[in-house]
This record gives C-alpha cells, structure tokens and sequence, in this order.
C-alpha cells in the first residue's frame, strides 16, 4: 500500500516542528524564531498498520512568496498534493493564521486545522467553539499543546480516521463577495473548455489564482490553446472588480478573505480583552531600544566569552591531560611500533587535540540555542536592521549570520528567508567572518597559549566581534559596488520572549554537538592519519643508517667508560630529536611545507603551520589535529600541542596573533563551500573562495609585519 | 476633519487605523499576509523616528523598518 502524505504546514514559528517531531520522534531543531525550517523534512511511522510519511515544512503566511523558503513549502503544497495537510495554527493569533488557511481550503485540501499553543490562549482568556470553526471551514479541529506534547494521539488518531472513511470531511467553499464571484464563474466556464486544465487543479481554484495574476498558475496553464483568452478575460475581470471596490490593487481578493475570516471569527472566537501589560514588552523595552540594544547585546556576547572560556576551561584541561596520559602510556605499554605509534600519534594526538576543546562547543552552543529559543533573536533582527538598511540589506540577513557561530552550512541554507537574491548572496558572502564553532578550537589554542588567563574571554570576544564588524563592512563594499539593488522590506514577527525549554536547548546542542563530534571520528580522524602517513614517508634508509651509526658510537664510548651514563643519555636524546626533525624535514609533508613555505613566510608561518592551513579546508579543527599530529611526531613526546607551541621558540605571540587573523578571515571549509554551491551559483563560489583567501592573506601580512614592528620597538 | 499620517509619524503609545498602504504591490501583499490591512487597527510600541518602528496589531507584535512604515497611512485615534 502506498504511504499516506501528511504535510505540516502553518505560519512561521506556530509549532511545525515541535508537533512534527512529536509525531514522528525525530529530534529536529526548534526555536522562538521564524526561520527555523529553511527544508523540507520527512519522517516515516507505522500507526495501527497504516504508514504515513510526514513532511515538516518551512513557514509560510500564505501561498503568495517572497522567499527561497515559502518557495519550497508552496511548491510541495502545490505540486505534490499531500492527502492531508496538518495546518497547525497559533491559538493566539486566530485571524492572521486562518489566512493560509483559507487558501489551501481554496485549493481544496483536505485540512486538519490544530489549534495549536493552547495553554497561551487559556492564559489570554481565548475561547474557541471548535465545532463551529470545523463547520464553517469545513475542516477537522484538534487542539494542540505542541511543546508539551498534548494532542500528538489525537491528531493520528483523526488521520486515521479520515483515512478509513469513518470520519467525513464535508468540504466548503470559501464565499468571495458576490462581484467577485460572478467573475471567478465567468472565468472559470472558460476554463471548464479544456479539459485538460482541470486535472490537477480544479477550475474554481484555478479561476481565483488567475484573478490574483498568480504567476504559477499563469505558467501552469500556458499550454493550453485557451491561454491568450483566458487571461485576457481574468485581467478584464479583475479590472472590473477593482472600478467595483473602487481599489487599484490585486488585493480586493485577499482581503475579501479577510472578510470570510473575520466572519468566522465572530461566530466562533470568544475573548475577553484582558488588557495586561505583559513582560515581554518590558523586557522589549530595553532590549530592543534606540540607545540600550546595541550595548546590551554586546554585553551578552562578553558574557558567553567569558563563559565560554571560564566554565569549561578545568573540563579543558582534565581532558588534554588524560590524552596525553594515554598517549604515553600506550607506547609504554606496547612498545613503539607502528600500531602503537599511529594511535598515540594520529589519533590521540590529532583526533584528541580537537575533542579536548568539546567543553568549550558545548557552551557557546548552548548559548546559540538559549537565544534562540528564548525569542531574543529576532530582537536582534531588529536592532540590527538599522544598521543593515544603511549597507543596502536589512535585519533579517543578520539571523543567518547568527547562526553562522554555529556552523557555516545551516547558515547558508538560513539565508533562504531572505527575499531577494542578490541580498541573499551577499549575506551568505559575508557569513564566513561569523566564526563558526570549528574555528572556536583555534581561537581557544591560541589565546589560551599566549594571553592571560583574565584576558583570555575579552580577546576571544573581541576576535569575534572583529567578525562582525568585518562582516558589515565586507557587506556594504558587495552591496555598493558588486551585488546593487534596492533593499528589500523588513518586517517580522517579535514572538513573546519564553524561557527556553530543557528539551529544545538539548536538541540543538546535540544536533550541533553532534557534527562535531561525528566530523571528530571521521574526516579529522582520516585527515590525522594522512598527514601520519605524509611525516613519516618516505623513509629515509641512508638517513636512518647514519643516525643508527651514531647511536652505536654513543653506546660504545659509554662502555668504554669516556662518558657518563646520565652524558649518554642527554646526548642520545638530543641526537634523536634531531634526528625526527631531519626525519620530518625529509618527508612528504616537510618537502610539501618546504615548497609552500616561500609563500606564507611574510605571515610568520613556517611549513608546519602551512600544512596545518592547507589541510585545514577540510574542517577548521584540522589546523589544529594537523599541527598537533606533525608536533607529537618531530619532538617524539605527547605532552600536548599547547605545550609544543609554548616549546617552539619560532612560533610567538607575533605568529600566533596572525595565525588567528589568518583563520577569521580565511575561506570556509570544503562542506560549508559546497553548501555554497549549491544554493548559488560556480561563479560566486569561486569569487567567495578568492575574496577570503586574499582577504586573509592582507590580514594577516598586516598583523605579522605590525606585530614585528611593535616588538621590535618595544624590546 | 481625518488626520491622516503615515505610520512613520505616529509617537509612542498612539494608535491609527490603516487608511492606505502605497505602493508597488509587494508591500501590501507582504503585510496581507503578516496580517495588516485596511481597517486594522496599529498601535505602536517603539518608534525611534529613523523609520523602524515596534508595533502591535491586534495580539501579534511586528518589527517593520525602513522604507514600509512610510507607505501605511493611517488615521490618528485621538487618545
Ligand atoms: N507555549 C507554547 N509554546 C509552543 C507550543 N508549541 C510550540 N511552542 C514554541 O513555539 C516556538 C516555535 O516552535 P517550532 O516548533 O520551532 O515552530 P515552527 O517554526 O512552526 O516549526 C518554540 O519556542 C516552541 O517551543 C505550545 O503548544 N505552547
Ligand atoms: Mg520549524
């Protein structure tokens, strides 16, 4: 039997997701923000025997779009003809969220409206008749307390319901005024001509949607032979329509759909008008003011920095050392060979120097999640607008770039609840100055090892904040003279601030978390090993003879009594950490690093930190696995990367500093780059990929040769 | 007489009721469906006359910025 099309559709931030994962029991993330779901989702279940395929949709508010998002559902709405469609509403919000509804009872769905957030409208006094409302629309009613999982039965239980015949859905018409509807009869005799039309859509739906100047249905109807008179007739319709209401816009429709729902209402809705000032706008008070949001929210940022570094620097530390114990100890207790010498090397010391900074994702992941389920994003939006309308783009682009400190790839694909292209593409141009949490390692090493430990959460702030700031400009500069067009509009909905629930938190710290650590046990554990493979090969016998040669002189002067055991031993040690540096210098990666080197020698950088750079499009943790691998093999110790950097007398704060200007600004890694691709174009992959690289390279060249400069002066 | 302004005019705490929205169609197409049109009553919130504007028709609080707040024309309440 085939599956049962279930889609979730309503407005942005009703619930979708929530009862989506409810009723299917995957973990997909929610937040107190439209923009949450920018794909469609699916989940399969079996309820008694039947299987039903849900899909979760991103918002919309009608079936008229702007964006890349509204896109996707309105085309699964339209296209796919899912067999029931869960409109889920927001009990508080009746009137707006009955507007989508009436356009897919228009298009002649059938409908399970769910009432959702109750337990608000209860607060507010809100009364629903919910017989009344499924008569009028002619659509089943549930309601629906989505975040606490109230209702999930009896939604499958109506699917099941309507699926088997037992209950019935008696289907109405949504009545237009009577002027309007002698003009979608007209059109729609018309339509009834060409058979072929109505086999996927029926007349009247059709009729309505030309009248509207609808450009789907336009193009959806352009085969047939009727095309030419049929738009010609809904044009004169329309305009007819428009001299009878005395308007001049396409809009006497919608708004006689207003009209229908506010008579439903009325029949249907009661509320007392409690007029309560509610927290949020005291909260919104400060929040979001002219003179307070700025600070205000550059004051959250200096928190989680703070935090990020201060909480979990002891789990940091407990962490490295037990690496660094275990490295050892497996070569103490196996012996050094090639097993032994891999897992010591590549995998604890790669793999392990990124997983040490786990505490530190884990915080700044929580505090993404907690301003996104609070509802403080969007009032980031806002404050930020001021600032985005004057480079040409508008608050909502700086909601993707939120989620960029996350990750680069949900970001891009974020970026789809922008409307217009161009704008689009510049936000996702500039949301690699986000740092993204795989960067945060990095940063994390670096500071850690060169400032102290009171200043180490500022800097880190401040790294971040450099970001931003970058970001902005780089947006103006695209907006100016690359990427021109007018501004498109903002608007967007400020949801009540909530205090974020425990499960959503958690979801979306182990969505994210979850990368992460799955990129740990993949392509950072693969990287590790190649470049393992890179430092050790080829080997060098002629090498290796010379060096065994030496060793044997040692031991024979040593028994013939011309040096201490304790000379021996030093002198043996040293020749064997010269000895792995000649080794190292002679092996692939040293001969690629050597190559290379000329290049990023104006940087502060010498081969290995090359080669770390390099290797690091894959993912930005694998600076770090690849410097920590190539560390671990040359100095032939496991005493961590941070020590090794401490150790190194060539790798200074100097290089340090450029080393973080260098990963701020340098290009996204290969995943996030063919996320890009995807949803743009070739062309503005590469122009993204040769900006970042230049840009990082001017940067960093600044800081090192600046950073010279004061050190000479200074000492 | 009616005391039409544009949205953008209106000071904290007052009210109007949307006369007009001008415009290419986008606009008013884009608030149909945010739920303002014609009639409705706004009240703002937050107005820091650089065009952004915190309003709340009927239970829903909106962020409108530049750019669309000048083209709704309302008709002052008077309070
Ligand atoms: N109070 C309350 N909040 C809810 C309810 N259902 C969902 N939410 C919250 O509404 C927000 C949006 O939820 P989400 O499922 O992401 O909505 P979507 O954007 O439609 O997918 C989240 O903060 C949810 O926790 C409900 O029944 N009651
Ligand atoms: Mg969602």
């Amino acid at each position: 039997m085939k599956n049962l099309k279930v889609a979730v559709a309503g407005n942005p931030n009703c619930g979708k997701t929530s009862l989506f994962n409810n009723l299917t029991g995957s973990h997909q993330s929610v937040g107190n923000w439209p923009g949450v779901t920018v794909e469609k989702r699916e989940g399969l279940i079996k309820y008694k025997k039947l299987k039903i395929n849900f899909i979760d949709l991103p918002g919309i508010y009608g079936l008229t779009t702007f964006s890349t998002d509204e896109l996707i559902a309105r085309n699964y709405l339209l296209k796919e003809k899912p067999d029931i469609v869960i409109n889920i509403v927001d009990s508080t919000n009746l009137e707006r969220s009955l507007y989508l509804t009436t356009q897919l009872i228009e298009l002649g769905m059938t409908v399970i409206l769910a009432l959702n957030k109750r337990d608000l409208a209860k607060k507010r006094n809100i009364k629903i008749n919910k017989g009344k409302l499924a008569s009028y629309l002619g659509v089943k009613v549930v309601t629906l307390v989505a975040s606490k999982n109230r209702g999930t039965k009896k939604i499958l239980d109506k699917i099941y319901r309507i699926h088997n015949g037992k209950e019935q859905v008696n289907k109405v018409q949504i009545k237009h005024f009577k002027v309007i509807e002698d003009e979608i009869a007209r059109i729609k005799d018309l339509i009834n001509k060409d058979p072929e039309l109505t086999d996927t859509y029926t007349a009247r739906w059709l009729a309505i949607k030309l009248l509207e100047k609808d450009s789907f249905v336009r193009k959806n109807i352009k085969a047939s032979k009727l095309y030419n008179e049929i738009t010609e007739t809904a044009d004169k319709s329309m305009e007819f329509v428009k001299s009878s209401f005395n308007d001049e816009k396409e809009t006497v429709i919608a708004n006689s759909r207003y009209g229908f729902i506010a008579s439903v209402i009325k029949e249907s809705v009661y509320s007392k008008n409690t007029d309560f000032t509610k927290l949020s706008d005291i909260i919104d008070r400060f929040v979001t003011s002219k003179y307070l949001g700025i600070p205000v929210f550059l004051f959250f940022m200096w928190i989680i920095f703070q935090l990020v570094f201060n909480i979990s620097s002891p789990a940091v530390n407990t962490l490295e050392s037990f690496f660094n114990i275990a490295g050892e100890s497996i070569i103490i207790l196996f012996g050094k060979n090639i097993i032994t010498k891999v897992i010591a090397e590549a995998i604890i010391g790669g793999v392990g120097s990124v997983i040490i900074y786990l505490p530190n994702i884990l915080v700044l992941f929580l505090a993404v999640a907690v301003m996104e389920d609070s509802g403080y994003m969007t009032r980031v939006a806002f404050i930020m607008d001021r600032y985005m309308h004057k480079i040409g783009l508008h608050g909502k682009s700086f909601l993707p770039m939120i989620l960029g400190f996350g990750c680069s790839i949900p970001a891009f694909m974020g970026s789809r609840i922008i409307e217009n292209r161009k704008n689009r593409i510049v936000t996702m141009l500039v949301t690699p100055f986000m740092s993204c949490g795989a960067k945060l390692p990095v940063y994390i090493l670096l500071i850690g090892t060169f400032f102290p430990g009171k200043w180490q959460g500022t800097i880190l702030f401040m790294i971040y904040l450099t970001g931003v700031i970058t970001a902005i400009a780089a947006g103006s500069f695209l907006k100016k003279y690359l990427l021109k067009g007018a501004p498109s509009h903002f608007i967007i909905e400020l949801p009540p601030y909530k205090i974020p629930s425990i499960k959503n938190l958690l979801i979306h710290m182990w969505n994210k978390t979850w990368i992460y650590i799955k990129k740990a046990g993949s392509v950072i554990l693969l990287a590790s090993i190649t470049i393992w493979i890179l430092i050790n090969y080829p080997v060098n016998n002629e090498l290796n003879k010379n060096h065994t040669t030496l060793i044997r002189q040692i031991h024979s002067s040593y028994a013939r009594g011309d040096i201490s055991s304790i000379e021996m031993n030093k002198i043996i040690s040293s020749l064997e950490r010269k000895q792995s540096i000649k080794r190292v210098n002679s092996s692939f990666a040293g001969k690629i690093g050597h190559f290379i080197e000329p290049v990023i020698k104006p940087l502060g950088f010498d081969w290995k930190t090359g080669i770390s750079i390099i290797a690091g499009i894959g993912g930005k943790e694998i600076i770090i696995s690849t410097l920590s691998t190539i560390y671990s093999v040359s100095k032939q110790d496991h005493s961590g990367l941070r020590q090794a950097l401490v150790d190194d007398p060539e790798f200074d704060l100097t290089v340090g500093m450029s080393l973080l200007a260098f990963t701020l600004f340098f290009i996204p890694c290969l995943p996030a780059i063919l996320t890009f691709f995807k949803e743009v174009d070739l062309k503005w992959t590469l122009f993204m990929i040769s900006y970042l690289t230049v840009s990082s390279y001017i940067f960093s060249f600044l800081v090192y040769q600046g950073g010279k400069i004061v050190q000479q002066h200074l000492l | 007489m009616k005391n039409l302004i544009s949205l953008y005019y209106l000071k904290e705490n007052e009210e109007g009721t949307v006369v007009d929205i001008y415009d290419e169609n986008d606009i008013t197409v884009m608030l149909l469906n945010m739920g303002i049109k014609k009639g409705d009553s706004i009240k703002v919130l937050q107005n820091s006359f650089n065009g952004q504007l915190i309003v709340m028709v009927k239970d829903t609080k909106l962020a409108i910025g530049q750019g669309i707040s000048d083209k709704i024309i309302v008709e002052k309440k008077e309070s």
